[in-house]
């Protein structure tokens, strides 16, 4: 059996040669990357790299437009765009989870947040109200909340962004899932909330051994969160492995640059360096030819 | 105006008329419908007791503008209440749904706006026969669709927003979305909505009962209170304007009472 076979026995998520495209043209070029049991997992490239989509295929709420045209996405061995909606239902928020990308609106403006927050534990699990609640209490307190009785009673405009964002780690979590997909769980966050919140996501991946793929375009989180990462451009893998040796040496000429155009607090009188067009073109020229 | 001066002035003069329509046969000084051709066309205050005068046939002007309440109030309620719940099912289902459902509700609601609402509802009531049944149904179906445009169009908003992504990443089915994610956003505009409803049901039995068909022309109404105030209105004009402002201080009091409810029941206008 060849190393690989091995490798894809014990990933939780192999995504194989997947495909997509909108009317405008493809958005995934052959995207293959496996994530295995309690690892974590970055998905970087820029705006427009086709990450976001590969978390959506794999929920299964792709917008309208949007159609894979090709590959499987494995989930335990099953595929699961071939599961009937019904089916792959089933699996999300209990084994599949989201921890959205903007806390401002991925919370329901007008249901308090006890009431969003057991939403999952009545219909999912199965608790009643008041069980629901007192758990409720208990998961946000394990995303350091503070007063979380009252909390639970507040409205999402009561909450600051920051605590917006630990409520939705704390509904991801809430069912226990074996997968967390975070889509840029920090993007809409300042900078000091943000390691706050990575920390957090980080802490509870490792506590409660879950397998996380972690969608972002900024590298510094990538550092701080994923044991590996895949480097997407243009709908395409260009560079995939350990983020410790592709930060200290990356392989690709992209990943280089991308790195390169990370910008160097310590350094101020470097500028910016932005991602050189010449490499733009040539990936271009690479991919549609 | 500030919010809750519009809810409280709103509500308690919809709250006075309600009393005022179920304790009738205690506060109205006079049966409404007895004549005295002896004291026609008094004016106010011109005869004690009769503080509001009488119209032509002697009849008392405020036993009949309180008796009227009752109908007016009934067919405000039940009527609005009624066109609600009808097009704003009809609506979620449309904007929520999408696809098939919203092209035939979609259409429907064209086609049924594209009729003159009075003629159409005069129309109904000739055809269904006159009576406060006649008028409740009239109203409910010409104007279900106010509701179902404006649910529409806002469970459709919502239906895109992240929330509703998320609830969907959550496993959530789509009869729960619907009524979990999409209602409690769609309620405040509709209760908004149902209040203006219910002023707009006031005047259009008002409409009916001023071209008698109504209830039975003998029964108080505003409206009719109003058709028989024309033809006197140099000998006795109270008799046309005291139920004329007692119908316009109705329907301003519904729009308050909406406007007021509407920055209330939004959490985000909250403070």
């Amino acid at each position: 059996m060849a190393r690989s076979d091995v490798e894809a026995m014990s990933a939780v998520l192999d995504i194989r040669n997947l495909s997509a495209h909108s009317a405008a043209g493809p958005i995934l070029r052959d995207v293959s990357l496996t994530v295995n049991a309690g690892e974590a997992m970055a998905l970087v490239g820029e705006s427009g790299a086709g990450k976001s989509t590969v978390a959506k295929a794999l929920l299964g709420i792709l917008p309208q437009g949007i159609r894979v045209t090709s590959g499987e996405i494995l989930f335990n061995g099953t595929d699961l765009l071939k599961q009937p909606p019904a089916e792959l239902r089933t699996l999300l928020g209990v084994r599949i989870a989201l921890v959205p990308q903007d806390p401002q609106t991925s919370l329901n403006p007008s249901r308090r947040i006890g009431d969003q927050l057991t939403d999952g534990l009545r219909l999912r699990a199965g608790m009643n109200r008041s069980a629901a609640m007192l758990r409720a209490a208990e998961l946000l307190t394990d995303v350091k909340i503070r007063d979380p009785d009252r909390v639970l009673r507040q409205y999402p405009h009561e909450l600051s962004g920051g605590m917006r964002q630990r409520v939705l780690i704390a509904q991801a979590f809430s069912l226990k899932p074996q997968v967390i997909i975070a889509d840029e769980p920090t993007t809409a966050l300042d900078v000091t909330v943000q390691k706050q919140v990575l920390r957090l996501i980080r802490d509870m991946q490792l506590e409660q051994k879950t397998t996380l793929l972690f969608v972002t375009h900024d590298l510094g989180v990538v550092a701080q969160v994923c044991d590996r990462m895949t480097v997407l451009y243009g709908g395409k893998v260009l560079e995939q492995g350990s983020t410790v040796e592709i930060l200290r040496a990356p392989q690709h000429d992209y990943t280089r640059a991308l790195l390169a155009a990370n910008p160097r607090y310590d350094r101020p009188e470097q500028g910016l360096k932005p991602v050189p067009e010449a490499l733009i073109s040539r990936l271009k020229q690479e991919m549609f030819a | 105006m500030p919010r809750d001066l519009r809810i409280w002035l709103g509500g308690g003069f919809i709250l006075l008329l309600v009393l005022a329509a179920i304790f009738a046969p205690l506060l109205a000084p006079y049966d409404p419908l007895e004549q005295d051709l002896l004291l026609a066309t008094l004016g106010p205050g011109q005869e004690p007791g009769r503080h509001l005068g009488t119209d032509s046939l002697g009849r008392d002007v405020l036993s009949r503008l309180i008796y009227a309440c009752r109908i007016a109030l009934t067919v405000a309620f039940v009527a609005a209440t009624l066109a609600c719940l009808l097009g704003t099912a009809l609506g979620l289902l449309a904007g929520y749904f999408g696809g098939w459902w919203d092209t035939v509700i979609s259409r429907l609601i064209d086609i049924w706006m594209a009729f003159p609402p009075v003629l159409l509802s005069i129309l109904l009531v000739a055809v269904l026969g006159s009576g406060i049944h006649s008028v409740i149904a009239a109203i409910v179906v010409i104007d279900w669709t106010r509701f179902a445009r404006v649910v529409r169009a806002e469970a459709q908003q919502q239906a895109r927003l992240e929330y509703v992504e998320a609830a969907t990443a959550l496993g959530m089915g789509r009869g729960a979305i619907l009524f979990r994610e999409i209602l409690p956003n769609v309620i405040p505009v509709v209760l908004v909505l149902l209040s203006l409803e219910m002023g707009i049901a006031v005047i259009v039995e008002a409409i009916l009962s001023f071209v008698g068909l109504s209830v039975s022309t003998d029964a108080p109404t505003w409206g009719g209170m109003i058709a028989e105030g024309r033809q006197i209105i140099y000998q006795a004009w109270w008799v046309l304007v005291l139920p004329l402002v007692t119908l316009f201080l109705t329907v301003l009091a519904f729009n308050q009472l909406g406007d007021g409810l509407r920055q209330w029941l939004d959490p985000m206008l909250k403070r």
